[in-house]
């Protein structure tokens, strides 16, 4: 609050004033005061108006000033008037009331905003918990009998559950608590397990893993990175190359206390513009209208995944030639491997 | 042959369980009645309990807990819920391992047989036999006749998931999915390389065209 602008509001009381003043300035000229004592009175007069404003101004500026201040620097402007204390004036006082009820509502909508939101979701994890009993037994009624049939459905079935992980994982991205365990994980136990469940997708392909100094115990979360790398995996697998031998190179490389696990695919890559926005929720890129139908959720989720778990993700392509995913974790350190050696 | 109890409180995932269970060789008994579970397993006595989670009456923690106040009989739990929590609970109750359902079940197989090994050591190491052939899986041998050859890692994957399988097709894709399990991340034309060993191996000991093509389709013995 500037003192020059609370006087610019005030331009009526300012006027008003200086009318009175020049008034009793005239009244007094008129009964012949002597000009010294005029001059004192009208003084009087301008230091009591003075004293006036400041003191008004002053006590607006303390409580303005600071409801400004927090409203700037708080990130939770939703609790601004628990943190400024209630003013002595009257329209403070009202601006006071108003913040303080229009607080309660918008937090009364939040709270139930986000009880609706904690709801839906155990209801999906729920929901993905059930199906799989179901899921279960079609897959040992399929193994019980064994065809033509079976083995193509078995194929479906792979289909069907890979989108209930991605729902599950979707639903898990967004949760307001997080249920993630960063522990000390093999990298290579890590990479070997999503290799193998999506054996069945890569050897229909005929895409082929490479392995190169994943001996390395790195810190993250076994089941949500298993589920990163399976959707990389599964783009590896989707958008390989028919002119080569398509091929899914996993290698390490440590540096200091980090770990960089790249995986690069020798598949039709795409061009740099599609590069920028691969992360972004719904793209799909020309590669996901030309090649597959694309969903682009998958990478999206990556994303957000390994943001939750402080990963650092990065992918970079040549139209034509390939993709490289990069992901970075921190290494588990001695501990960490006496921790795995126990179990 | 061992016998494997399981607790399971879905009809049709445990018949189905069970059936391909006694396809690979165990006795299955299956509790019907829920709620003296824990009872009837230590009167059954089997070689291995696969213990669900969520049952009616009392859950698998108590049935788990309840067991090991008596006994040692392995346990493997199955659950559907994904989270580390249930595993750590049923490790610290006592269960010998832990598989979230749906599993692979070559990989239930798996963990079967491993917590058996361990439990019981190699004194019944396992056997699969088919026309005449016996596959010793833990010496990695077969034999045929008093005749016997060694099997390399590859071979011995690829014989005994046709064994497995006996009387039907495997397709190619399966046999090469049996090798990444065993991480042995194979290419068709290693596949070929091994596959006619193996028949090489077999033709020695006199067993010509055991192990016959399915144009198109897969391999079948």
């Amino acid at each position: 609050m500037k003192f020059s602008r609370y006087c610019q509001d005030k331009w009526v009381s300012i006027f008003i004033f200086a009318v009175i003043l020049f008034a009793g300035w005239g009244l007094l000229l008129l009964i012949e005061t002597p000009i010294a004592v005029t001059c004192v009175i009208e003084g009087f007069y301008l230091a009591g108006l003075l004293l006036l404003f400041l003191h008004d101004f002053f006590s607006r500026k303390e409580f303005y000033d600071k409801l400004l201040e927090y409203a700037e620097d708080v990130n939770e402007i939703a609790y601004l008037s628990e943190l400024i204390t209630e003013p002595s004036f009257q329209e403070g006082q009202i601006l006071y009331y108003i913040l303080q009820k229009d607080e309660k509502y918008m937090n009364d909508r939040a709270a139930s905003q986000e009880a609706e939101l904690q709801e839906y979701k155990d209801y999906v994890e729920m929901w993905v918990h059930e199906i799989k009993t179901p899921i279960a037994v079609s897959r040992l009624i399929m193994e019980n009998h064994r065809d033509e049939v079976t083995r193509s459905l078995s194929g479906e079935m792979n289909r069907i559950e890979k989108f209930i992980d991605q729902m599950l994982y979707y639903s898990k991205s967004s949760s307001l608590q997080d249920d993630y365990m960063i522990r000390a994980v093999s990298l290579k136990e890590l990479v070997m397990s999503s290799v193998k469940e999506h054996a069945a997708d890569m050897i229909a392909e005929k895409v082929t893993p490479k392995f190169e100094g994943l001996d390395i115990m790195v810190l993250t979360d076994l089941k949500w990175m298993r589920f990163v790398l399976g959707q990389i995996i599964s783009n590896g697998v989707k958008y390989h190359s028919k002119e080569r031998k398509p091929q899914l190179v996993f290698s390490a490389v440590r540096v200091g206390r980090k770990v960089c696990l790249s995986i690069s695919d020798n598949g039709i890559g795409m061009p740099p513009e599609d590069v920028e926005r691969v992360f972004r929720k719904g793209f799909t890129g020309s590669n996901g209208r030309e090649y597959t139908k694309s969903t682009g959720i998958g990478l999206y989720l990556c994303d957000i995944l390994c943001r939750k778990l402080g990963t650092k993700l990065s992918l970079t392509s040549v139209k034509g030639e390939g993709t490289v995913v990069s992901l970075e974790f921190l290494t588990a350190g001695e501990e960490g491997m006496k921790n795995i050696t126990k179990m | 042959m061992e016998r494997i109890y399981i607790v399971e409180d879905e009809a049709r995932l445990r018949d189905e369980l069970c059936s391909v269970l006694e396809k690979n060789g165990y006795e299955c008994i299956a509790a019907k009645e829920f709620d003296r579970v824990a009872e009837d397993i230590l009167r059954e006595a089997p070689d291995l309990v696969l213990l669900d989670l969520s049952l009616p009456v009392h859950d698998g923690f108590y049935i788990c807990r309840r067991i090991r106040e008596a006994s040692n009989i392995p346990i493997i739990v199955v659950t559907s819920s994904n989270s580390d929590m249930d595993e750590l609970m049923s490790l610290n109750q006592g269960a010998d391992d832990f598989i979230t359902k749906p599993y692979n079940i070559h990989i239930l197989l798996a963990h079967i047989s491993a917590v058996l090994l361990r439990t019981n050591g190699h004194k019944n190491s396992l056997t699969l036999s088919h026309l005449g052939l016996t596959l010793d899986i833990g010496k990695s041998r077969a034999s045929y006749k008093g005749n016997y050859v060694e099997l390399t890692k590859n071979e011995l994957g690829i014989l005994k998931n046709l064994m497995d399988h006996k009387g039907t097709i495997v397709s190619r894709d399966e046999l090469i999915r049996e090798l990444w399990e065993m991480e042995e991340f194979v290419e068709e034309g290693t596949l070929n390389v091994n596959i006619n060993r193996l028949r090489k191996k077999l033709a020695d000991m006199g067993l010509n065209d055991y192990l016959k093509t399915k144009r198109g389709q897969g391999y079948i013995i």
